[in-house]
């Protein structure tokens, strides 16, 4: 059951990116929707989920663009374990928190992915474009994490994976 | 458990490593699956929300209707009559052509094309139709309006192809200005903060007359793309750091900010070529 609901939570966030588009004003950065979805796992799952989830979204990211396989991967796995790292330290299902490491999971990323794409010269962009991009996808990964973190976990709720209590949240075992 | 535990480590670890080294052909076929299942809902969410948008316009442009009705009327009135001058121009050169012996250039077919999403990683200037390998897309091709060009097919699926807009950085294209018949590569330059497209013509010679307003159309040189399609106007023009060429600003024709549909320029062998060249094989003669 858990399995269909991450792919049914990565093929909605999928579509989400692909169909809104980038704004322009802020480096042409795109909507971080599967990295929100990455975040809520690092928080409030297990890292063996983590670290699934965060493959199988690098890799839905890449395949329906011209990332090429893995880069994004790679991005999501580092991050998500960092952030993994100090689910304890904080409240969970404080809007805080979610904007907070929705913020630095899109900077992150695009900082993890402009390092990637310059290297093997698939991108050509100055430094001064990826950090305007980077800021941007902070901006709209702290805007949208929040929006997606309540969407998953109420999903997550509704099928029995997790149940809340006042401050942390728990899976069932 | 503890050993389990290693083990799906190690599984997710061979996992993202596999998914790194992949070879072309498995990644190009991979990226395909994924783009074939998503990309009906795709499709679904684009026409939805192009259809609530039309509709806006459409309520908002009412008194316009009847006028433009009429422009567009006495626009095609004069194409067709340009169109009738043109077929017989067109069978004149065929029979000189034929006269002379040459071959018959290969024709053109227009495969029309909705955008069903743009890149959705951010990183390209890129967007997606809804026709592929099913349909006679092919990567490689040229994709136009009927303003110009607008990019070139790759990453092409059985049912979609990604297209690369020609203000991407890493769409280059070989150009030729029309005043002057000067060859140059033209390359995109991507948006401003406001949305302002724009190009850069490259390797221009030093010596050529190059002035605001002219017609730069592909070259047909150098790469895939037919000859004579415009990509746009010059806004501006100065010598490069070298001093060796000039460097010009381009306009792209083509409103690359609202495409909703395209044609993809695929060229076929004339009927006429493709009769003798089956002669040819057959050994020739009725």
């Amino acid at each position: 059951m858990s399995a269909l609901v991450i792919l049914f939570v990565l093929t909605i966030g999928a579509l989400l990116q692909a169909v809104i588009p980038a704004v322009l004003s802020l480096g042409q950065a795109k909507v971080p929707a599967l990295a929100a979805v990455v975040v809520y796992y690092a928080l409030v799952r297990d890292r063996r989920t983590l670290l699934s989830v965060a493959i199988v979204a690098g890799i839905v990211q890449d395949g329906m663009g011209l990332i090429p396989f893995g880069y994004s991967s790679v991005a999501f796995v580092v991050l998500g374990l960092m952030i993994a790292r100090f689910k304890e330290l904080v409240f969970v299902h404080e809007v805080l928190t979610h904007m907070l490491f929705g913020l630095l999971m899109a900077a992150g990323a695009t900082g993890v992915l402009f390092v990637l794409l310059t290297s093997t010269d698939l991108v050509e962009m100055s430094f001064s474009q990826a950090f305007h991009k980077m800021i941007g996808s902070a901006l709209l990964g702290a805007i949208a994490t929040p929006f997606i973190f309540q969407g998953c976990a109420r999903l997550d709720r509704l099928m029995g994976l997790v149940e809340s209590t006042d401050s942390t949240w728990q899976e069932v075992p | 458990m503890r050993e389990r535990t290693i083990s799906i480590w190690l599984i997710l670890a061979v996992t993202l490593v596999v998914a790194l080294n992949l070879p072309a052909a498995v990644s190009d076929r991979g990226k395909a699956v994924i783009r074939e299942f998503l990309a009906p809902l795709q499709e679904l969410v684009t026409q939805t929300t192009q259809g609530v948008r039309d509709w806006v316009v459409a309520v908002r442009s009412l008194g316009e209707m009847a006028l433009e009705n009429q422009r567009k009327a006495e626009e095609l009135t004069r194409l067709r009559s340009e169109l009738r001058y043109l077929e017989g121009l067109e069978q004149e050169n065929r029979e000189l052509r034929e006269q002379l012996g040459f071959l018959s250039r290969p024709g053109r077919e227009l495969i029309a094309a909705e955008v069903i999403g743009r890149d959705m990683s951010g990183w390209w200037q890129t967007v997606r139709i809804g026709k592929g390998i099913a349909e006679g897309v092919e990567a490689g091709m040229a994709v136009v309006t009927p303003d110009g060009l607008v990019g070139r097919t790759m990453n092409v699926s059985a049912g979609t192809a990604d297209i690369l807009l020609i203000t991407d950085p890493s769409c280059k294209v070989s150009g030729i200005l029309m005043g002057s018949g000067a060859h140059g590569i033209v390359a995109g330059r991507g948006l401003g903060v406001r949305g302002r497209p724009s190009l850069r013509m490259r390797f221009i010679n030093k010596d050529a007359v190059v002035q605001i307003g002219d017609e730069v159309v592909t070259s047909g040189l150098a790469d895939q793309l037919p000859r004579g399609l415009l990509i746009g106007h010059v806004t501006s023009v100065a010598p490069d750091e070298s001093g060796l060429y000039q460097v010009a600003t381009l306009t792209p024709a083509a409103d690359l900010s609202r495409l909703s549909y395209g044609f993809v320029v695929a060229e076929v062998a004339d009927p006429i070529e493709r009769i003798l060249r089956g002669r040819d094989v057959n050994g020739g003669g009725l």
